[in-house]
């Protein structure tokens, strides 16, 4: 069969229209997981908000996008027993769960969470609970930006700065 | 009235072939695109013919025959109406020949303006005398012709083909060559002196 | 007909009507002076020239303006492309990717966590936007190179024929 014949031939536009299709509705359906889940760890957030942030859930305190609720890269602003709260650079505040098997590390090495302290920055990837946290199971420690530098998380620190 | 309209433009289109080269121009910068169309099928043998005689060469003379066609279509609206179209495009393909010839330099531009050249065949006649009978009685007259007219000085050629071929007055030759009428009537003299001489010299 | 003129008299009428019988002679002379004809073609030859200029004349203003579109259609899709940037800066996804360098073999062993927070980090409509720009780009760049290809096998041809 002639290659170019194929690509010209009628046959070929329907499998592509299908196809284009197959792509479209793939897409779509993966939108909908993740929009799901996005959806349940926010309503966790918004349920746990009093018990995570020691403070009632101010209206329009957690609007917009949460960001992904399996992940977060942001700075440490406080360590607490097994917690830490994180914020990204959409100032959005974040509780990381870390337990036994989650691993924390600092270039090559392994390190303990007593380790990590405020205003470091990390990575940290995970899987949402019930309580609007997120259990890691990774967490790097990023090295810190130079200064000057476009950084989204100091950028965002020093809008706030400034408000 | 709509109705109207379409039928008196399909009559146009229909009858387009028998109005004058100037209603045609009319027509065709109202928007009918076949009146040019007619017009260069009215012309464009005798464009090509006087091209031809200009350059010598076929190929060139279709190129030229193409490109007087172009420059008429692109200032067709500068054209002015009051002037005839046939002198105008006549003038455009002789300036096209000379562009041309200028280009490839085969001829020195001066053979076309200078009508004050060397002319050897005038010194011995006074007057233009009337053709021998016989030769309207030769066999290959028409290839005789051609020869013949090829002899001639070019600026004197082309004066006697735009009035004996193209069937062109004084005036209009100025025109079309750009020349005050007495030069052109001048060179009418000279070059049919010329053409008498050679062919009273042929043998028949 | 053999007239001597010398000899015959010289008056302004007999000058004239002699000189027109002349002029009458020769016009039967040439007309024994056969046409040349054109090829068969030269008439089709013509027209076509004819509408290739017209054609030219289109593709010329058709170009100023695409390229002005191309222009302004190229400053937005450099704008958002640095958008884009930055947007997958501040979303963290840059970040979330390089573990893949740095932490191969965790985030193989939590790759569904991984995928969920590169997929909800991706910045969707930063790219939509950016794709479209770049589409429209696209667009543009192959009208305007098909019109130049027209304008250039134009001016092989004008060179050719010495114009």
């Amino acid at each position: 069969m002639d290659i170019k014949k194929f690509f010209d031939s009628k046959i070929f536009i329907v499998f592509f229209i299908i196809g284009e299709i197959i792509l479209l509705l793939l897409a779509f359906g993966i939108g909908i997981i993740i929009g799901s889940k996005k959806a349940d760890f926010s309503c966790n957030m918004d349920k746990n908000y009093e018990r995570n942030f020691g403070g009632p859930n101010i209206p329009g305190d957690l609007n917009g996008d949460l960001g992904s609720s399996h992940g977060i890269f942001g700075q440490i602003i406080k360590i607490d027993d097994n917690f830490i709260i994180i914020k990204d650079s959409n100032s959005t505040e974040k509780v990381i769960s870390v337990e036994g098997d989650a691993a924390i590390k600092k270039f090559r090495d392994t390190i303990k969470l007593s380790d990590l302290k405020v205003d470091d920055r990390i990575v940290v990837i995970g899987s949402p609970n019930d309580n609007g946290e997120i259990e890691a199971k990774l967490i790097r420690l990023m090295p810190s930006p130079p200064s000057g530098s476009n950084d989204p998380v100091n950028n965002a620190n020093n809008n706030e700065n400034l408000k | 009235m709509h109705q109207n309209i379409y039928y008196c433009r399909i009559n146009k289109i229909y009858t387009m072939d028998n109005d004058s080269d100037e209603k045609l121009v009319e027509y065709f910068l109202e928007g009918e695109k076949r009146a040019l169309e007619i017009l260069v099928f009215r012309y464009f043998k005798m464009i090509y013919n006087f091209c031809y005689r200009n350059v010598g060469d076929i190929n060139v003379a279709e190129d030229i025959t193409q490109e007087t066609f172009v420059k008429v279509w692109k200032n067709l609206n500068k054209f002015d109406k009051n002037k005839k179209f046939k002198t105008w495009l006549f003038q455009i393909a002789k300036n096209t020949c000379i562009d041309y010839l200028r280009k490839k330099k085969s001829i020195p531009f001066s053979k076309f303006e200078n009508e004050d050249g060397d002319n050897n065949f005038v010194d011995n006649f006074e007057d233009i005398s009337p053709l021998p009978d016989e030769i309207f009685k030769k066999k290959d007259l028409a290839v005789f012709l051609e020869k013949t007219v090829s002899k001639l000085p070019d600026a004197n050629k082309m004066v006697i083909i735009l009035y004996y071929k193209n069937d062109f007055n004084f005036r209009e030759i100025a025109e079309i060559l750009n020349e005050p009428i007495d030069t052109i009537k001048s060179r009418y003299r000279r070059g049919l002196i010329s053409l008498r001489k050679l062919i009273g010299d042929y043998e028949y | 007909m053999n007239i001597n003129f010398n000899i015959a008299p010289k008056s302004n009428f007999i000058t004239y009507y002699l000189k027109k019988i002349m002029e009458k002679e020769y016009k039967k002379l040439f007309m024994n002076m056969e046409e040349v004809n054109p090829s068969s073609k030269l008439f089709e030859k013509i027209m076509l020239r004819i509408s290739r200029e017209e054609k030219l004349v289109i593709v010329k203003k058709r170009i100023a303006v695409f390229s002005v579109f191309l222009a302004i259609s190229l400053g937005g899709f450099v704008y958002s492309f640095i958008t884009v940037q930055n947007a997958f800066v501040s979303s963290g996804f840059t970040q979330f990717f390089s573990l893949i360098f740095s932490d191969f073999n965790i985030v193989i062993a939590y790759w569904q966590n991984f995928l969920f927070t590169l997929l909800e980090s991706l910045p969707v409509f930063a790219m939509i936007i950016s794709l479209v720009m770049f589409s429209i780009v696209l667009g543009f760049l192959t009208f305007l190179m098909k019109d130049m290809k027209f304008i250039n096998s134009n001016n092989i041809l004008r060179k050719k024929y010495g114009y």
